[in-house]
């Protein structure tokens, strides 16, 4: 059922808005006070955030100057908007109880023939048997446990995908802060922070979560089942650096880094792409300087070095195509850096550009498969 | 369902005064009549009482509302050794289940055991002090005063076989003293210490 847009006082006839935070409710006309009685009235509460300006300027310059991050991100980066957002989690307290038929596992002595009710273990009879005669077993006697529990489950009430956001992280830090939680309205939190909707059903949640685990208990009644929305605050940092614009998000709960891109030190790339392509030079130039000693002749008339030749330049090529390539992938892929709660890390932003070795790819693969299958038949050089 | 059925008058069935509560309350309290109603039914319409707090010195910092169960519980079993068991324990009195809305609601149990063991000391008295939102439905409450007996009977013997049931006879909504003491509460009828977080409000 769809919730009502306004209501009728049953005291004098006056619109009544619907509730947002309580089901109590005060007629604008008569000033009497009024109970909502709709089923699908949920409370909401909030945690209250721990952080504080000081808090926020810490965390973010530790972020920035982060050494995978360019050198000159906190200098000139600009904040554009700073904004506290609550997102929304279902609470689901209740009780839940009933009387367990459980195993009690017990090790009894078996006797060949020998009766193994309860009563029976460990009685005389059994104790003047002959060893050899005697078999260990565990018997599992019939044992019941009353369970009155409570439970507390927390879901999200949104889905946190589009904000990059691992539910488990926000729901352990729900658990643990619940101690904080206040009762709020809608418009008390929507003052100075954004408040994002509850969009997953609630009915979604109860079957798949309480029920899931009614069931798992076998004969465990659902005693009590009460549904809150906790409201989580994060602070959410948008950047500008360069052309490029970029978002922070922290938990203000934990004071964490909870997610978020920033631009990746692009120089990490070309200072590990410098060293391969000065090695490659390296390797290269001592192949040639080594070829450079032998005359021409000789390399022509020697079988030997003929072959030398070829694998020399098989392995030059490998090398070249392999070095190159890793330093144009390295200079061109596009890379971020990830804001996790576990720390930055880098990531691939985007598909890798296309690869201009894939004539020299396919050269190298061609020469490779020869002078593999070569071993198996005579070389054609040998010819 | 009409729009207008979805709204009740929080007005007392008996004296039609203005019925008393928070933004959180499910339970709401006559004073001068001295009820506590669940929602806005008429129909359930329970007394409202206080525990006499007798430990912890001054006025209470709080009183937390607790639903008062009393009734019969009887059980059955062939198990000789059982019978003898049980019936060597010292029964229990009523049973109090918190009405409030808690996180950590696994204090509940605790306090609900020791006020039973201890029924002498928990006296109620008609008052007006301020409660905390009470929020727990009462339709549950025979059900689990049957379960918190036959927990209470299994740590003597196991209840396997045992049969048990649970007659409510009286219902009560009760205001439970707790002084603050040490940045913590105490309750002003055993003295068990809570933390803070034990009252949510």
């Amino acid at each position: 059922m769809s919730k009502p847009r306004a209501l009728s006082c049953p005291l004098c006839g006056g619109v009544v808005a619907p509730p947002l935070s309580t089901r109590r409710l005060v007629c604008d006309y008569c000033a009497r006070p009024l109970y909502y009685t709709g089923e699908d009235f949920t409370p909401r509460f909030s945690l209250l955030p721990r952080m504080d300006d000081a808090d926020h300027q810490r965390a973010c310059r530790g972020l920035l100057s982060h050494p995978l991050a360019p050198a000159d991100l906190s200098r000139r980066s600009v904040l554009l908007r700073k904004r506290r957002t609550y997102l929304p989690f279902y609470l689901l307290t209740g009780k839940r109880g009933g009387v367990l038929a459980t195993g009690r596992e017990k090790m009894a002595t078996r006797l060949p023939g020998a009766d193994l009710t309860p009563e029976r273990i460990g009685s005389g009879s059994i104790a003047g048997t002959a060893f050899q005669q005697h078999r260990r077993e565990v018997l599992v006697e019939e044992d019941s446990r009353v369970v009155v529990g409570d439970f507390k489950y927390v879901y999200p009430a949104s889905a946190l995908e589009g904000w990059d956001i691992l539910d488990t992280d926000l729901r352990d830090a729900v658990s643990a802060n619940l101690e904080s939680a206040v009762s709020v309205t809608l418009a008390e939190l929507s003052r100075d922070a954004d408040v994002v909707d509850p969009d997953i059903p609630l009915e979604r949640i109860v079957e798949k979560g309480v029920g899931a685990g009614s069931a798992t208990k076998g004969t465990m009644a659902l005693l009590e089942l009460e549904v809150a929305v906790i409201y989580v605050p994060v602070m959410v940092f948008s950047f500008r650096y360069g052309r490029q614009t970029f978002t922070v998000t922290l938990d203000e709960l934990r004071g964490s880094r909870l997610a978020g891109e920033m631009p990746f030190r692009s120089d990490w790339a070309y200072m590990l792409a410098i060293p391969v392509v000065a090695g490659l030079g390296f390797v290269l130039g001592n192949l040639f300087a080594l070829a450079a000693q032998v005359s021409l002749h000789e390399w022509v008339v020697s079988p030997g070095l003929t072959r030398a030749a070829v694998f020399l330049g098989l392995i030059a090529t490998g090398v070249l195509t392999i070095g190159l390539q890793a330093a144009w992938l390295l200079m061109r892929t596009p890379l971020v850096v990830k804001v996790t709660p576990a720390g930055p890390r880098v990531e691939r932003a985007g598909a890798p550009p296309k690869n201009p070795f894939a004539p020299a790819n396919a050269l190298l693969s061609f020469l490779v498969k020869a002078a593999l299958t070569s071993k198996r038949r005579t070389s054609w050089w040998d010819t | 369902m009409s729009a207008g059925a979805l709204l009740a008058p929080l007005v007392c069935s008996r004296c039609g005064k203005d019925l008393d509560g928070g933004g959180g309350a499910r339970i709401f309290l006559c004073r001068p009549c001295g009820l506590a109603s669940y929602g806005a039914d008429p129909a359930q319409v329970y007394p409202l009482r206080y525990v006499t707090a007798t430990s912890g010195s001054g006025a209470p910092d709080l009183f937390a509302p607790f639903w008062r169960v009393a009734g019969e519980f009887s059980w059955r079993t062939e198990d000789r050794r059982k019978q003898r068991v049980y019936q060597g324990l010292q029964p229990l009195g009523p049973l109090l289940f918190p009405a409030f809305w808690n996180p950590r609601a696994a204090y509940y149990d605790d306090l609900t055991l020791l006020y039973a063991r201890r029924p002498e000391r928990i006296a109620l008295r008609p008052g007006n002090e301020p409660l905390l939102d009470g929020m727990r439905h009462p339709k549950a409450l025979d059900e689990l005063a049957r379960l918190a007996w036959l927990a209470y009977f299994d740590r003597s013997a196991d209840v396997t076989g045992v049969e048990a049931r649970f007659e409510l006879k009286d219902l009560v909504y009760v205001g439970v003293p707790f002084f603050k003491r040490d940045g913590r509460f105490e309750d002003g009828v055993l003295g068990c210490k809570v933390p803070p977080a034990f009252f949510s409000r």
